[in-house]
């Protein structure tokens, strides 16, 4: 983890982090251990989710104006905290600022380039999945199901490391375009429907 | 060596060579060095591109850590065997992969704001960003060893060795042939010159072999050599006559070069020496004849030697016996030397000149002896005449006595002899003066003095024509320059020409008697010409006799003793007389005196 902790963050961002850890640390506010690991955890993920907008493209039609936002979305619960707005604020994606918006319902996140979901259950999952199935919505889970239930990346954890899991097939018939060398790293993995 | 002693023929392969091999250098260095920028070049791009590959795929590593992908990545260039370390690092500077290959163990740091490749050392190495999209990921690093490179320069300068020297064999070889077209028509020449100086055989001919310069060379050569040997027979021809001209002419001849050495001797000199071509020729005179230091020879010698002027002498050579003329020229190479043999000359000179002596001697005694008998005869004649007046005088008074006492007496017949024997008793008398009187003027002493003659002419003229006065005479006096003279003597002369002149026209109609004198030879010629009888030619050397006539005592009376005189006056003056005449056209008397 330690090989992790400020691994392939920015600057900016390892400063945004280094503000929050000194915040709480002035505080002298403990921080829960479970808490902490899970942090952990999801800023390696949330750095993940940023680098995603650049191993993706996807159709031009996904966005309206040249300058449109690229949009990361959290439906559901928020394991991010303010962490991910700190990752990706000032960042842009080929001309496209990168915006996080969060949701609670799937319908509401058709209009996302990258979607976080992070509910556990297959069926909420598959239906969720299913809404967006026909937007240009790259989506990204950690339930073990995620792939199952038609999701495209799945993060999982492997020797202490965090290791992507992806649905190349999912991802095509939503219009959006995985880089090789993404999928060089990854586990492939087409579920049997 | 210089390049210019060389033999051609070398020369020229040294030229070519040299030339060759400096554009061979030249080649071999431009190559070298524009394969060692260009494979640096190429070296630094493939670097660089090899960089742009690596970090273009390591961005996906990078982005998600995993340094094993990363490794796998870098663990590729193992098929680029040069590249020798390859290091991988995160944004932070950390090292986040490496790939090392051999002896490459120290970790090589990060190094920031660093970018693109450069040479340091044995290696090429350079940082490269890892970008994807916009997002800076990590550094590449890579490190690539030169030793291929400096392998592949070894290969080159290897190559370039081997190109050279073969181009060097190849321009060698090729030089040493084609080096023959044009050494081989000058070498060829140069034989024929070396032959023709050797030999001094100018009928050799230089063989043409090609059409350039050379050839024109060739022939102006050949040419050279028919202009010389022509040039030679001509002098032969003329060194042969000259050489005949030597050997035939009676002198002995020897020619001495500058440094006296003898170059040539004709057989005369030869003989003359008694010595052989080979003990002179090369010899120098001093050498030869050592006796000659410091006589006349060595003096003439020395002089025509220096100041080119030609001498002789006559002198007498000791060691041969022998009176020698020697004449000494200067000429173009020393000086020329003729000997002449005048011991025969001499020995005749000699004798002329006692046989001179003694004849000078005889005349001079027989001169005495003449001179005693002459004037033994002279006081001869003069007492003779002397004497015989007295009986004469006798003779006469008598024979006067006896024709005025007894004339009376006797008849006709007898006076007629007696008158006779008076007339020739006085014709004697007159004979017997005018003799003493040659005879006193052959020893009267001359007092010569500076006389007028035309004074001296006029009283003798005034004088004589005093008894003519009834004749018509012509007389005619040119001017006389002024004489050194015996007044007394040369009034006789005159007294004798005018009346001769007198005497001898005294049958003519109209006389006529011109006196002058012309300027002759540088002498004054004074003349008396008449127009009376003359006389012949035939008779002349009769002319100026004692007591000769050429006319009868009836024709014109006379004693023959006039012209004598004038002779013997004019002679002891030292002058000259002749005469001209034609019988009846008259006469011209001439004679000069000496000049003072």
């Amino acid at each position: 983890m330690e090989h992790f902790s400020m691994g392939r963050i920015r600057k900016s961002a390892m400063t945004n982090v280094c503000l929050l850890l000194a915040c709480s640390a002035l505080l002298g506010g403990p921080v829960p251990a479970a808490l902490q690991a899970t942090t952990e955890e999801y800023k390696v993920k949330a750095v993940f989710l940023f680098h995603f907008a650049q191993f993706v493209e996807w159709p031009e039609a996904s966005f309206s104006e040249e300058q449109e936002p690229l949009i990361i979305g959290v439906l559901g619960e928020d394991p991010f905290g303010s962490f991910l707005d700190e990752v990706v604020a000032g960042e842009d994606i080929n001309g496209h600022p990168l915006t996080i918006r969060r949701f609670n319902k799937a319908e509401d996140a058709a209009a996302c380039h990258i979607l976080f979901m992070g509910m556990d259950g297959i069926s909420q999952l598959r239906s969720s999945l299913e809404m967006l199935k026909d937007h240009n919505v790259l989506t990204v889970g950690d339930s073990p199901a995620f792939i199952r239930a038609g999701g495209m990346i799945r993060f999982f954890s492997e020797n202490n490391k965090i290791r992507l899991q992806i649905n190349p097939d999912a991802a095509r018939a939503s219009g959006v375009m995985i880089s090789s060398k993404l999928l060089r790293l990854a586990d492939i993995s087409i579920p049997k429907s | 060596m210089r390049l210019a002693d060389l033999p051609i023929r070398k020369k020229l392969v040294v030229v070519i060579m040299m030339t060759s091999g400096a554009v061979v250098l030249l080649t071999c260095v431009v190559f070298f060095t524009y394969e060692y920028f260009t494979y640096r070049q190429t070296t630094v791009r493939e670097l660089s591109t090899l960089g742009a590959i690596i970090a273009a795929n390591s961005t996906a590593a990078l982005a998600f850590d995993d340094p094993g992908d990363a490794g796998e990545i870098l663990s590729a260039l193992r098929a680029e065997p040069q590249i020798v370390a390859a290091y991988l690092y995160d944004k932070e500077g950390k090292i986040f992969s490496r790939y090392t290959r051999g002896a490459q163990k120290d970790s090589i740091p990060f190094r920031e704001n660093v970018t693109g490749y450069d040479f340091a050392g044995r290696y090429l190495e350079g940082y490269q960003p890892v970008i994807q999209g916009n997002v800076h990921l990590g550094t590449l690093y890579l490190r690539s060893s030169m030793d291929e490179m400096r392998q592949r320069s070894k290969l080159y300068f290897l190559l370039a060795a081997f190109v050279a020297v073969v181009s060097f064999l190849l321009a060698y070889f090729l030089s040493s042939k084609l080096q023959q077209s044009v050494s081989r028509p000058i070498l060829s020449l140069a034989k024929t010159a070396g032959t023709v100086s050797e030999k001094k055989d100018y009928s050799v001919r230089a063989d043409k072999l090609s059409n350039d310069e050379i050839g024109s060379l060739t022939d102006a050569f050949n040419n050279m050599l028919a202009e010389i040997q022509q040039q030679t027979q001509a002098l032969n021809v003329h060194r042969l006559k000259l050489e005949n001209i030597v050997q035939g002419m009676g002198d002995a001849y020897a020619s001495l070069d500058s440094r006296w050495r003898y170059t040539y001797v004709n057989d005369k000199a030869l003989r003359l020496m008694d010595m052989r071509k080979d003990q002179l020729i090369g010899k120098t005179i001093w050498e030869v004849f050592p006796d000659i230091r410091g006589t006349i020879f060595e003096a003439s010698y020395q002089k025509t030697m220096k100041e080119r002027i030609p001498a002789s002498f006559e002198t007498f050579y000791a060691s041969y016996d022998m009176w020698l003329e020697v004449r000494v020229y200067p000429d173009e190479e020393g000086i020329a030397i003729f000997y002449t043999d005048i011991s025969k000359y001499k020995k005749v000179e000699e004798e002329i000149v006692s046989f001179n002596q003694k004849l000078e001697l005889m005349v001079a005694e027989r001169t005495r002896e003449l001179e005693v008998a002459n004037r033994e005869l002279e006081s001869f004649s003069y007492s003779v005449s002397h004497d015989l007046r007295a009986p004469l005088r006798s003779v006469h008074g008598y024979m006067n006595i006896f024709s005025e006492e007894y004339a009376a007496g006797l008849d006709d017949e007898a006076r007629r002899l007696m008158k006779i024997i008076l007339d020739n008793a006085k014709k004697m008398g007159q004979l017997i003066d005018d003799l003493l009187a040659f005879s006193r003027l052959g020893r009267k002493e001359l007092v010569k003095t500076d006389i007028s003659m035309t004074d001296l002419v006029h009283g003798v003229w005034e004088e004589q024509k005093r008894g003519e006065d009834h004749r018509v005479i012509d007389f005619s006096l040119g001017p006389l320059p002024r004489a050194f003279a015996d007044s007394v003597t040369m009034r006789h002369v005159w007294s004798n020409l005018i009346s001769n002149a007198l005497k001898y026209t005294r049958n003519r109609q109209d006389t006529a008697i011109e006196i002058g004198c012309v300027q002759k030879d540088g002498r004054n010629v004074y003349h008396i010409k008449d127009n009376g009888s003359g006389f012949d030619m035939r008779y002349y050397n009769k002319l100026f006799g004692v007591f000769q006539r050429l006319h009868s005592q009836e024709e014109f009376e006379g004693t023959g003793v006039g012209l004598a005189i004038v002779q013997r006056v004019i002679y002891r003056h030292g002058g000259e007389i002749w005469a001209e005449a034609k019988a009846d056209k008259g006469a011209t008397f001439f004679f000069t005196l000496p000049e003072r």
